[in-house]
């Protein structure tokens, strides 16, 4: 029960970290709910708070409670003394109510209770169980103890990690995440800290129903989140101690940033706040780093095709998005190059014309895989089959506006599996089949938003 | 027309949805295993996603061998989820050559030269360590 309390905990203080940091690189961001608000925060915090661990290990700090701390309670004192003094006193007895909105239909009482047994299921399923899945012991839970145990990240643990275990390139961001939870709680309970898992599985139904509900009514929204909630391969995820709805989550809340830019703002808090979502996913997983690469395609596509904004406006954009990037995958570089350490499924010198051209006939098995998943009830219910009618009855608005982003966004996405595919060292059928159902959940969620977008116009709810 | 597609695809979706869960708590037998986890204990609940012969050769291994040692593990395939589970549990020590231990899971009577049994918890499962 005290674990209980110490992990809560901890999770609050990613919140208050993550809220503070968007304070900061987003001060003026307007329209977001406070679900939503809470969401970018617990990705935020829990990303940057164990970037924060990996460069106190560089410059040699033990990771103890108090070092792990320090800088970050010191930062939200002066961010909160710094904004505060920005922006003036609240009114006094200024207080939030929280009410059921009115006009509810029944509708939307069913999609509540659906998302509702989806989420409460998947964080039963997190903490009855211990981590035991393949990858989540093997590569993940493994570095965490490692860390944990260390007290450290560099220097006895990477080299351990590097001659003794598999994938040692993987970033560590949810392994130091783990890591910091048994910290936090000075026990290593491997049960408790699954529920980062499905907090960031309730963070993704966040951000997707905010991000629907600017375009639709609050019923739209709610079938979209509930679409999303259900999905058997979603909820399975959000427990198993995998990476990938993390990345998802990440690689979502970065896509949303940049097509709200697009379309109102277009001021640097979005921009900032989906810059700093698609370093995060990058330092998640490898496949973040193509999801950085992607963003940046789709921004650039944008100031190329945007006539209103001067081009010394775009080269700043541009720039000041692929530093932030780069900043927050530098500690990590720097490591992999300092310890020689590379992927071990991909080449990236085979990324070329030549290579692919002379190695195309591997798209055959990639699609063969691709469409087992899309007719694959059991693990997607009818969710491909359904996006592929509604585009063909929606065709003509299918490239309308901020929709050729998005959908550029999704090609380039699936583009970019095909091309590590062709890569790839492994066998392309065993490869295909083991991976393309985890990575159909990492942009998933952008097709759900597509979707949604483009039947906005239908009044279907 | 387009509301009418809506409604026919959002009502396969819920049958299949109610289905699918009922396919996993009942026909994958689920509730059965979460029935079980309930009923456990934290070591308990490891040693039920372990696996009972496993977990307690582990817990031995844990028990027998200094953190600092190295050891071999015996019977487990290469590359398997029980040799990652094994790893996991016993580190910080670690699988390395040469070994101080050997853990044999799965192999009766199993024999190796310069090692002797310090523990064997039944036939197949038994740990050897190095004879000085």
């Amino acid at each position: 029960m005290i674990d209980l309390y110490l992990y809560t905990t901890c999770v609050i203080f990613y919140l208050f970290v993550g809220w503070d940091i968007s304070k900061s690189i987003a001060p003026n961001i307007q329209g977001l709910t406070l679900a939503e608000r809470l969401s970018l925060s617990y990705g935020l915090g829990l990303g940057f708070v164990s970037l924060g661990m990996l460069i106190m290990s560089i410059f040699g700090l033990r990771l103890n409670l108090i070092n792990i701390l320090a800088p970050w309670v010191g930062y939200t004192l002066v961010s909160r003394l710094y904004h505060r003094r920005r922006s003036g006193r609240r009114p006094a007895g200024r207080v939030l109510v929280f009410r059921m909105p009115a006009g509810m239909r029944a509708i939307d009482y069913f999609l509540i209770f659906g998302v509702g047994v989806e989420l409460s299921y998947a964080f039963f399923r997190a903490l009855i169980k211990p981590i035991e899945s393949y990858d989540a012991v093997a590569i993940y839970a493994i570095k965490a103890k490692m860390i944990y145990l260390a007290g450290s990240i560099t220097g006895y643990v990477l080299d351990n990690a590097v001659r003794y275990f598999p994938h040692p390139d993987y970033p560590l961001n949810i392994p130091i995440a783990e890591a910091f939870g048994y910290i936090f709680m000075a026990n290593m309970n491997d049960l408790l800290v699954k529920a980062l898992f499905p907090i960031f599985f309730a963070a993704l139904l966040c951000i997707t129903y905010s991000a629907v509900r600017r375009i639709g009514t609050r019923s739209y929204a709610l079938l979209f989140t509930f679409i999303l909630a259900s999905i058997p391969q979603v909820n399975a995820y959000a427990q198993n101690a995998y990476l990938d709805l993390v990345l998802s989550f990440y690689c979502f809340a970065s896509a949303i940033f940049i097509f709200k830019w697009m379309q109102d703002t277009k001021g640097w808090g979005c921009l900032m706040i989906s810059a700093a979502m698609a370093g995060l996913g990058g330092w998640t997983k490898n496949e973040g780093l193509m999801y950085c690469g992607v963003n940046i395609l789709v921004i650039c596509m944008f100031a190329g095709i945007d006539r209103a904004m001067p081009i010394s406006g775009k080269i700043k954009i541009i720039a000041v998005y692929i530093a932030t990037l780069c900043a927050i995958s530098l500690p990590w570089a720097l490591i992999k190059a300092n310890l020689g350490i590379a992927n071990d499924e991909i080449d990236m010198r085979n990324i070329n014309p030549v290579y692919l051209a002379g190695h195309i006939g591997r798209i055959g098995p990639v699609l063969y895989e691709f469409q087992k998943e899309f007719f694959g009830p059991k693990k997607w219910n009818i969710f491909w089959p359904s996006c592929a009618i509604t585009m063909a009855f929606a065709y003509k608005r299918l490239f309308t506006g901020v929709r050729m982003y998005i959908a550029a966004y999704i090609a380039l996405a699936i583009i970019g599996y095909i091309v590590f595919y062709i890569v790839s060292y492994v066998d392309v059928r065993f490869f295909a089949g083991k991976t393309w159902s985890r990575f159909l959940v990492h942009f998933l969620p952008i097709v759900l938003y597509y979707v949604a977008h483009i039947m906005k116009e239908e009044k279907i709810l | 027309m387009a509301n009418r597609v809506f409604r026919i695809i959002f009502l396969v979706w819920i049958v299949l949805w109610v289905y699918l869960i009922a396919r996993e708590l009942f026909i994958k037998k689920h509730v059965r295993e979460y029935a079980i986890l309930l009923s456990r204990d934290y070591e308990g609940k490891h040693s039920f996603v372990t696996g009972d012969r496993l977990y307690e050769l582990l817990q031995a291994s844990r028990k027998s061998i200094p953190q600092e040692s190295t050891y071999r593990l015996i019977g487990f395939e290469d590359g398997s989820l029980d040799k990652r589970r094994a790893a996991y549990y016993l580190y910080p020590r670690l699988e390395k050559e040469p070994a101080d231990y050997i853990i044999v899971y799965g192999l009766p009577e199993y024999f190796e030269a310069g090692y002797g049994i310090i523990s064997q918890l039944d036939e197949k499962r038994a740990i050897l360590k190095k004879e000085d």
